[in-house]
């Protein structure tokens, strides 16, 4: 059987209790922006932080939605529209 | 109910606008349902990366749509582009918005959700209903 290596790094905790998760531990747990973690106190002065891997889908979006930034979209829909009509024109034409 | 997604929606949805959240909500906890036909995917796609949203943040917006199973991908097959055709020539509508009502057509949709007035001949038809705000 083969010993899987195991990663063990330092974080610094920033402004407000932040931390960052290093980017190797986020690529080999496939830990993205609005996944959730449950955090766990253990006994010893241990935290254990694990990937909650059964979240609805759509409560995922709802959360990146909450936490994506205001983009300003005014505008948009009606270009979607002028331009549709511009290749229908042209198709008739 | 069963919702056919216009561009429209999905804008009003990255603009967090409350109307757009309720629907994701009732599908997300009720019986709904949602489709998103690929021209839909596409322009959104487009609008959003030219307003300077990351690749990263509309690949995770997708993403998160299309893991639940309450909301179906729709493909361009040829069931829809022979509806499409008799649309175009019965309607004179804009080759667009023949995918996105022959989408809601083929899919048994009960509502479009769309901004846009186009579809009014069609609603009058009886061919679709249009919900908007």
């Amino acid at each position: 059987m083969q010993l899987q290596k195991l990663i063990k790094k330092e974080v610094e905790v920033v402004d407000k209790g932040q931390i960052t998760l290093p980017k190797q531990l986020r690529e080999k747990l496939h830990i993205k922006k609005t996944d959730i973690l449950i955090l766990e106190e253990l006994p010893g002065n241990k935290i254990v932080l694990t990937k909650k891997e059964d979240i609805d889908p759509l409560d995922k979006l709802l959360e990146f939605i909450k936490t994506m930034p205001k983009i300003d979209l005014s505008g948009a829909w009606e270009e979607v529209k002028t331009e549709r009509k511009k290749d229908w024109r042209e198709d008739e034409d | 109910m069963k919702y056919c997604s216009d561009t429209w929606f999905l804008i009003k949805l990255y603009e967090k606008e409350e109307k757009a959240i309720e629907i994701i909500k009732e599908i997300r906890f009720g019986k709904g349902r949602l489709i998103i036909p690929a021209v839909v995917y596409t322009e959104t796609g487009r609008k959003l990366m030219k307003r300077g949203v990351s690749l990263k943040d509309i690949n995770a917006f997708f993403e998160n749509l299309f893991n639940s199973n309450k909301i179906e991908f729709i493909v361009i097959d040829k069931s829809i582009s022979d509806e499409v055709i008799k649309l175009c020539n019965s309607f004179n509508i804009a080759i667009m918005d023949s995918f996105i009502a022959a989408s809601y057509k083929l899919f048994d949709c009960d509502f479009l959700l769309s901004g846009d007035s186009d579809y009014d001949l069609l609603v009058k038809h009886k061919y679709l209903k249009r919900k908007s705000w």
